[in-house]
C-alpha cells in the first residue's frame, strides 16, 4: 500500500514536470516572405533593407509567452543558377524584430541585430516577427538567370 | 522467507518509462523548430553595348571612329553599366572617368549622375555617349 502511494506521488510529480514542457512544444517558426532582390544587373550590387516591405525576408515565431528562445540563422554566401554563383553578404545589422500586436517593420522594437550570431529573446503574448535584409553582388560578367538560395531559421527554447 | 520483488520492478519500469518521456520532450525542445525561405534574384541580360574597342555602327551601340556612340531605344527606362578597362571600382570611375552625355556637348557629369539620369529617363529615344577613355557601356532594361 505504501509503495502504491509513493508511485502515485511520483506520477503526479512527473505530470507536473511534463505539463510546462508539453506547452513549450507549441513553438512555431513560419516563413512568411522570401528575400526577393528582383531584377539585377551584372556588376551592380543590390541591397534589400530589412525594413523593405515585400522585399525583406519575414518570419513569424509563436510560442509560450514568457519563455526564452534562441534564434539562429543559417545564411547562404552565394545564390546559384545553373552552376553559376552570385555572392551574397549579410551584415551584422541586417536583422530586426518586433513583438507588438501590429508589428512595425519601419520602426521595429529590436533593430540592427546580427543574424550571424544567436539571438536570445523572451517571447511575449504577441509572438515575434523577424525581418532580414541582405546584399547581392553580381560580377561584371554575371551570367543571366534566376538565382536562388535558402535561408534557414531555427528557433529553440532555452528552458529559462 | 523469500520476498516478492515484482512490485518494485514494476515501479522502476514505470519510472524509467516516465523519465524516457521527459528526455524525449527535452530533446525535442533542444532541437528547436526550423523554417526555410528562399532568396531569389533575376540577373537580366543586356540589350546593347557601347564598346570603344570596336569601330563601326553607332546605331548599334558601338562607338564609332568619332569616339561617339548613339544607342536607339524605344523601350522603357534603361540603365547603363560602365566598365572602364580592368577597373571595377565605382569610386575610381567616378573620380577619373567622367563622360559627356548628349550629342551637343553637355557638361561633364560623374558616372553615377549619368547612371541616375538614365535610370530616371522614362522613355529615352536616343542615348549618346562620348567617351574620353577606353570604355564599355552596357545597357539594360530597368525595373521600372
Amino acid at each position: 500500500m505504501e509503495m502504491k502511494t509513493k508511485s502515485m506521488a511520483l506520477y503526479f510529480i512527473i505530470i507536473l514536470v511534463l505539463i510546462p514542457f508539453d506547452s513549450c512544444l507549441c513553438q512555431n517558426a513560419n516563413a512568411t516572405h522570401d528575400l526577393a532582390f528582383g531584377d539585377m544587373f551584372p556588376g551592380i550590387p543590390k541591397t534589400i533593407l530589412k525594413n523593405s516591405p515585400g522585399a525583406a525576408a519575414e518570419f513569424t515565431v509563436t510560442g509560450t509567452a514568457g519563455a526564452e528562445i534562441t534564434i539562429d540563422f543559417t545564411l547562404p554566401t552565394y545564390m546559384n543558377a545553373g552552376g553559376f554563383n552570385m555572392q551574397m553578404v549579410f551584415s551584422e545589422s541586417d536583422c530586426a524584430m518586433d513583438s507588438s500586436a501590429t508589428p512595425n517593420q519601419a520602426s521595429p522594437g529590436y533593430d540592427n541585430l546580427d543574424p550571424w550570431h544567436t539571438i536570445t529573446y523572451r517571447l511575449g503574448f504577441n509572438g515575434l516577427t523577424i525581418w532580414l535584409g541582405g546584399k547581392a553582388i553580381p560580377k561584371l560578367r554575371q551570367p543571366q538567370g534566376a538565382y536562388s538560395a535558402t535561408i534557414v531559421i531555427t528557433v529553440a527554447y532555452t528552458g529559462n | 522467507m523469500k520476498q516478492d520483488t515484482t512490485p518494485i520492478i514494476g515501479h522502476w519500469i514505470k519510472t524509467l518509462w516516465a523519465l524516457s518521456a521527459i528526455m524525449f520532450i527535452m530533446v525535442s525542445i533542444t532541437a528547436g523548430e526550423s523554417a526555410t525561405i528562399r532568396v531569389t534574384a533575376t540577373v537580366v541580360s543586356p540589350f546593347g553595348y557601347c564598346d570603344s574597342g570596336k569601330t563601326g555602327n553607332p546605331d548599334q551601340g558601338e562607338i564609332g571612329a568619332d569616339n561617339k556612340a548613339v544607342f536607339l531605344s524605344n523601350n522603357s527606362a534603361v540603365i547603363c553599366q560602365i566598365d572602364v578597362g580592368n577597373f571595377d571600382s565605382k569610386e575610381f570611375l567616378l573620380d577619373k572617368y567622367p563622360l559627356d552625355i548628349g550629342t551637343d556637348a553637355a557638361s561633364l557629369m560623374p558616372l553615377d549622375s549619368i547612371r541616375n539620369q538614365i535610370e530616371m529617363n522614362a522613355n529615352p529615344e536616343a542615348l549618346s555617349f562620348r567617351n574620353h577613355q577606353p570604355v564599355i557601356i552596357t545597357f539594360f532594361y530597368s525595373e521600372n
